[in-house]
This record gives C-alpha cells, structure tokens and sequence, in this order.
C-alpha cells in the first residue's frame, strides 16, 4: 500500500529501537550488580521466551512481534526489579508477565494490561520482604557466592539494605548518598530522550506524569524539592514514563486521554505511596489506568462532533 | 472579532508526502497512434450501464453508445469514428475488479486532439445562460477531477454564490492540472466565466497550492491584464495532502465545514476542476462533447514521464507503445494518483485496460508487497486522519462487525484518502476494512428500511382487519336492535288491534 516512500517507521523497527535504547541501562545495571544482575537478567529473558514460544504453540497464536515484546518485557521486568531476588522469583514473574499478561488475552497486541506491571505486581504481592531492599553494591560478591545466593534460599540479609524509597518511607529523609541508582535513571532517561527523538514514543506521556507526581505531592504536603528528586532520581518514575506507559498496547490512542492517563498514572502514584504501605505505587497505577483506557477514548471520542443526520 | 479569530483556526490537516518518483513535464503531448477503444460498462461507483448499440454498427464521433442503468443522465459517448467489435465478452479490469467492456475498433488510427483556444474578441458575457446550460448537458461533462459529477446537476443546485475552480492536486508528484493552466489558461477561466453565467453566480476563485509560485504568478499576471477576466480571484491551500479535497478548500479557503451528507452546493459553493472547465469552454464555444482528457504518465524507472492528453477509453498498452516503455518491464499499474488510486488487477490484459474518466495519472512499477503484522496501537493513523476520525479503534471495532460501534458513527466522513494506510507501521490496510464497513453499514440500513417498511404494513393489515371486525360486530349489533326493534312494533300493534278487535 506504501508506494514508493521511504518507511518513517516499521513496526519491526519500532520494537528494535525500544531494545537498542535501553541496551546503556541494561549493561550499567548488570555492571553494579554484578553476577547477581547478569543471572537474574539471563533467567528473566530466557523465561520470557520460553513462555512466549511455548505457550503460542499450544493455543497456535501466530506472532513473530510476539518475541521481541517478551524480550521488551523482560527486560523492563529486569530493570524494575531488585536483583536479590532467588532464580525461582524471576522466573515466576516472567511466566506470570507473558502467560497471564499477555498470552491469556489471545496474544501480542490483544492484551489490556501492561504485562511487566502485571508480573512485578505479582512478585511485588507474593515477595514483599525482598521487593523492598537491594544488594548493597559496595559489597562485591563473587561468582561462587552469587550462585549459591542465586539458586538457594540463602539469606543475604547481610548483604542488603533497603532501597532509597524504603528508606524514606520509613525514616522520612535520609537517603542513600550512592549515586549509582541516580545513574542508571539517567541512563534511562537517555534511551527514553533518544526515543522521542527518533519519534517512537510520544513526549505527552513523560511531561504529563511528572505533572501528575508534581501536583500531587504538592497537594499531599511532600518536601517538594527532596521528595521530587528521591522519585524522579532514586525512584521509578523515569522508567515508567519513558518505557511502561508509553507501550502502545495498553494505552489510549487519543492525545487527550493520553494526557489524562499520564497525569493519572503520577497522581495515583503518588497517591498510593502516600495512604498505602508500599513506597510507591506506580505499577498498581498502571494496571489501574490500564483497565479505563478505553473508556477515556471513548469520552474523549464524542468531542468530535460531526453533526449527525 | 472573537468569532472570525476562532473561525480561523479551523487548519487543514495533512502530511507532506514527497515520494523520489520524476513529475512529468508540463507540456501537454499528443498520443498518435489507437489500436481499439476500450469502454467498460461499469464505473467505479457501482453504475452499470446498457449499450444502446449492438455489434457490427457504425458509430461517430460524439454517439452515444451506452446509458447509465441506475443513475439518471450519465451516458458513454464514443470517442471516434468506428466499428463496435464486441459487446460484454472482453472483462476489463478496472481497480480491484473486472467488468464486461464494450470495444470500439477506430477507423483512422492516427488520432489528433482538436485544439480550440480562446479568443480575445469574443464576448463571454453575451452567451444566454440556458444555451450554456444546454450545452453541457448535451456534451456530457462530469468533473474529471475524479468525482464523475455531471457538471449540469451541479448548476442546478439552488442559490449558488460562488464559483471555486480546483487546481490543488494534492495528490503528490501528479501535475496535469497544472500542465492544462499553462497550456489552456484563457480557456480554463472562459468555462469558469460560462458556469458563473449559467449558474447565476457572483464570484469565482481559483485555488491552487501554496508553493506552485510561478503559476500563481502567471495566473495573476494574465488575470490582470485581460479585462473581461479582471474579477477573478486567487487563493492557495498549503502544500499538504489532502488540502485539495473539496471538504478540506471549503474548510481552509472558505471556512466552511461541510458534514458528510452535505455537498458544496448545500452552501452555494460550486467546485470545479479545471480540466472540466476546459471542456466546458469547448462545449459552449464548438460544440465538442467530452470525450479527452489530460493526464500525467509516470512511475518507477520511467525516464521521461509525460502530460498526455487522450480520448477516454485509450488502452494503456497504447500509451505504453506512444511512450517507447516496453511492456514486459512493467509490473504493475496504477490507475488515479499515488495515494488514492488503486492497482488494476493483477495478471490482466494491459490490451482491454482503459483510460478512465475518472484517472488523472497512469502510475507504472510501484506496486510493493508489505508484510502485515498486528496493530500495536501506536495510534500514528489518529494523528494523521485529516478527519479527526480514530482509525485504529474503527478498524478494530470493523473486524468485530460491531458496526454500532461509538467509533463507527462518523464513518461517513472518511474519504477514502489513504494517509493512515501510509502512516501505518504494520501496513495494515486499514482504509479496505472501511469500505468494507460503509458497504455492511449500508446494507443494515437498507434492510432495517426494509424491515420497517414491512413492519409498516403489517401493523396497517393489523388495524384494518382490527377495524373491519369491529365494524362487522357494529352492524351486528345494530341489525339485532333494528330486529328488536321491529319486533316491539309488531307486538305493540298486535297488541293495538287485539285491543281494537276486542
């Protein structure tokens, strides 16, 4: 149908370019976490397509985009999560992310949730007592020990501290001074500047969420100025407003409900970190602005009014 | 103030698309030699027509050979002297299917266009409105802009203040409206002169595209320096596709917004292509039926693409030989523009393909296979719908045959432009699946008229026989009183002479 014109973008391509953009936080992320990283990271991914590739071939889906948006899952999971976690967790939550994500709704491009919110949550639920801290990178452990911590139950307990957002949601204040976590947002905000660049992903989604996070903890009385740079540095927020809402799949099409999704999606947040017991609540914003997309498109729909005759 | 600023901000929404194909030139070539004329009787619309001919007659120049079935005035006239040489047993294809096809064999095979230029002694002013009218109901004109509007039925829509002579071509690389201004400038603004007189008119308005500056030049330096075409008016569109639709020059020129059951005479506007005026001037002026048009010939690895102009019906293995192209080189053709046009059928004989009415380009070798894969929703199609339509959502809500779909109500309003088929990055053909539904949704209109038509009846039959049996019981009841009646008469007057006998 395309005559003659140069692709702007490929569906292909598109994909490509989400894994290529994040390739600098991946390879940071596997660098501070050592072994840890790499085997969590290796059991995600190959989870994720062994799902994938199984269970298409059972319910005979067809999809070859279905691959590269495991390995996009995967790797989203990968960055999301801590990397303390057993062999045992990973795999869980790949399998909960594709199968129950994705695969049960009939497939690639048919699902309603966002399948890395749907597997994290799950872990999130099931594994509390690890969700909430992270290997303290200043302890280097080598690659012995990074098996045995990886396929037993082995308590580590020694070898963690809690994340940043743990921290002050406890504490209130006094955050972790290693800038490494900072880091890799930056990194990932990088991959996620480069794909607005190259146009695959809209800039209505990162401008809106901040909006969300910002007027909220505005409104819930937050040290505006230490609690915006925990979030926006040591907190998720990059990464879902560059990669997690900005998936296609499971969110509205209409710039006008786009903003009101984005804006949302950082207000819930925000709002669930502030009455509730997790640090914060982005992935159960997701899930929950996933689930009325589709009635924001279509109360955004009926403002184009053609007059009817 | 407030009003006129916001009426402003009504933008036309588009794309520019520049493919790397060579626009032809804007010399208008002749083509020389015709082998047969091909006349399909079907159109694009879903017209068919009857032949009023048979096979072995003679026909000239200008005879009309077949009428419109279904769709009252639309004739095919014969584009030269000749022998019908077969009737329905050759399909011809047209885009996306194949129809019976009337073949005309022309005496003289060398053909030559009669050309007819204005001249500047001629007073457009003192034509009678009705011989104009006259005229080109006589000569059969239709738009060639694509539409196929006979130009008379336009004329006769009430109250029609402005004159608007499209010349945008919003279709990219096409330029044979183009080519006819340069070439037939005065002739172009005499029919628009003529349709102003027969239709009562107060203004005309030639709209052509932002960056064609040298015409626009042109024009205005020629309009400036004949007197009798002083009043005529300039207006550009941007250079985006499909700013040249009549919609999208109503919205931006006139700002006037058009909804899909309205045309532009609803709004005293009537639009017409300069190529249809051009045949207007030769209809008043010489009394030449529509039987040529212009048209632009190119495509991949076409070294020198070409402005031709033709007699309708034309094979397009004529024009391939009139253009040295050699046939087998060519795998694909695609009649209309870039955008809008469609490939004709693949594997068909180049021989019985014809030259359309409607096709302003020929297009050669851009036919590419895409691989489809799924909509991920990325909704690229709702930013480029020049409509504001959510394409990605219709399509879904088209495939599920939910045609009661909120995101269906407005399906009307899309004119088939194609911009979110190029848009999409799955290569989903998203603008078949809505001639699809328009199709479907066209249907459950007819049938629920059907059905209330029937359910009408029925409801009529009901309360007739309703009513007929109340009115049986009425005359019942009112015999059984008279009865009773009569027989208490003749009681009583039994009874009076009983009493008078005793």
């Amino acid at each position: 149908m395309k005559p003659l014109l140069s692709l702007k973008n490929d569906t292909h391509k598109i994909m490509f370019e989400v894994i290529i953009s994040l390739i600098p936080a991946i390879l940071y992320k596997v660098y501070i976490f050592g072994w840890l990283g790499a085997f969590s990271l290796i059991t995600l991914i190959a989870t994720a397509l062994i799902t994938e590739k199984a269970l298409s071939k059972i319910l005979q889906i067809k999809s070859d985009l279905g691959d590269y948006s495991s390995l996009i899952t995967a790797i989203l999971l990968f960055l999301a999560l801590n990397c303390n976690m057993h062999a045992f967790i990973y795999i869980m939550a790949s399998l909960v992310a594709i199968g129950l994500g994705k695969i049960v709704y009939g497939g690639f491009a048919k699902n309603i949730f966002n399948p890395a919110m749907v597997g994290w949550c799950f872990v999130m639920i099931s594994f509390p007592q690890y969700m909430t801290k992270h290997i303290d990178y200043n302890n280097s452990i080598n690659f012995i020990d990074s098996l045995r911590v990886f396929f037993s139950f082995y308590n580590i307990d020694s070898l963690t501290q809690a994340t940043p957002l743990t921290q002050y949601k406890h504490d209130q204040g006094l955050f972790d001074s290693n800038c490494m976590i900072a880091t890799l947002n930056i990194l990932t905000l990088i991959g996620g500047l480069y794909l607005i660049a190259k146009r695959v992903i809209s800039y209505i989604f990162p401008l809106f969420i901040s909006l969300g996070v910002i007027v909220a903890l505005f409104t819930f009385d937050y040290e505006l100025f230490a609690a915006s740079s925990l979030f926006f540095l040591y907190g998720p927020i990059i990464l879902a407003a560059f990669y997690i809402i900005t998936d296609p799949v499971s969110s509205p099409s209409l710039v006008k409900s786009q903003m009101v999704y984005s804006f949302m999606i950082g207000f819930v947040s925000i709002l669930i970190a502030k009455l509730g017991v997790f640090p914060i609540g982005v992935a159960f914003a997701v899930l929950l602005m996933n689930s009325i997309n589709f009635i924001l498109d279509k109360v955004f729909n009926k403002g184009v009014n053609y007059e009817t005759k | 103030m407030l009003k006129k600023l916001l009426k402003q901000n009504i933008k036309t929404k588009g794309l520019q698309i520049k493919p790397g194909l060579k626009a032809a030139s804007l010399d208008i070539a002749q083509i020389s030699d015709i082998n047969s004329l091909v006349y399909p009787l079907e159109d694009a619309k879903l017209n068919t027509y009857i032949p009023t001919v048979s096979i072995g007659d003679k026909v000239k120049k200008g005879q009309v050979i077949a009428e419109a079935e279904n769709a009252h005035g639309l004739k095919i006239l014969a584009a030269l002297d000749g022998v019908i040489e077969t009737i329905d047993e050759v399909k011809a294809p047209l885009p996306q299917k194949i129809t019976p096809a009337l073949i005309i064999k022309p005496d003289n095979k060398k053909y030559w266009f009669d050309d007819v230029f204005f001249n500047i002694d001629v007073k457009l002013d003192e034509y009678p409105k009705e011989m104009i009218f006259e005229k080109i109901v006589q000569a059969n004109i239709q738009g060639l802009g694509g539409g196929l509007f006979l130009s008379a039925k336009k004329i006769l829509g009430s109250n029609i203040e402005h004159i608007v002579l499209n010349a945008v071509e919003c279709e990219p690389i096409l330029n044979c409206d183009e080519a006819v201004l340069y070439n037939y400038l005065a002739e172009v603004l005499a029919g628009g002169i003529f349709l102003k007189n027969a239709a009562k008119a107060k203004t005309i308005t030639i709209v052509l595209k932002e960056n064609k500056k040298d015409l626009i030049n042109h024009i205005s330096h020629f309009v400036k320096n004949n007197e009798q075409f002083n009043g005529i008016n300039l207006a550009t569109v941007p250079d985006l596709y499909p700013s040249g639709a009549e919609k999208e020059i109503l919205k931006h020129v006139f700002n006037t917004k058009l909804t899909s059951a309205q045309h532009a005479t609803d709004h005293g506007f009537l639009m017409q292509n300069v190529m249809t005026c051009v045949s207007i001037f030769r209809a008043v002026t010489c009394d030449l039926p529509q039987l040529e048009r212009v048209f632009s010939v190119f495509g991949k690895n076409i070294e020198s693409p070409t402005n031709l102009v033709a007699p309708i019906g034309v094979t397009v293995e004529d024009i391939l030989a009139f253009l040295k192209i050699d046939s087998n080189k060519v795998d694909s053709i695609r009649i209309g523009g870039l955008m809008m046009g469609e490939d004709i059928v693949k594997g068909t004989s180049r021989k019985h393909s014809a030259l359309l009415k409607s096709s302003n380009g020929i297009i050669l070798n851009t036919y590419e296979d895409k691989e489809v894969s799924e909509c991920i929703n990325c909704g690229e199609c709702v930013k480029a719908c020049p409509v504001d339509l959510v394409p990605n959502k219709m399509f879904k809500a088209a495939q599920a045959d939910d045609f009661n779909s909120s995101y269906l109500k407005n399906l009307s309003e899309c004119m088939n432009c194609n911009l979110c088929n190029y848009v999409c990055p799955s290569n989903i053909d998203l603008v078949g699946m809505f001639k699809y539904a328009k199709q479907q949704k066209a249907m459950i209109q007819e049938e629920q008229k059907r059905a209330e038509y029937i359910n009408n009846l029925t409801q009529k039959k009901i309360e007739r026989t309703k009513f007929e049996k109340q009115e049986k019981e009425r005359i019942k009841q009112e015999r059984k009183l008279a009865r009773q009646k009569r027989l208490e008469e003749k009681q009583k007057k039994e009874q009076e002479t009983n009493e008078t006998t005793a």
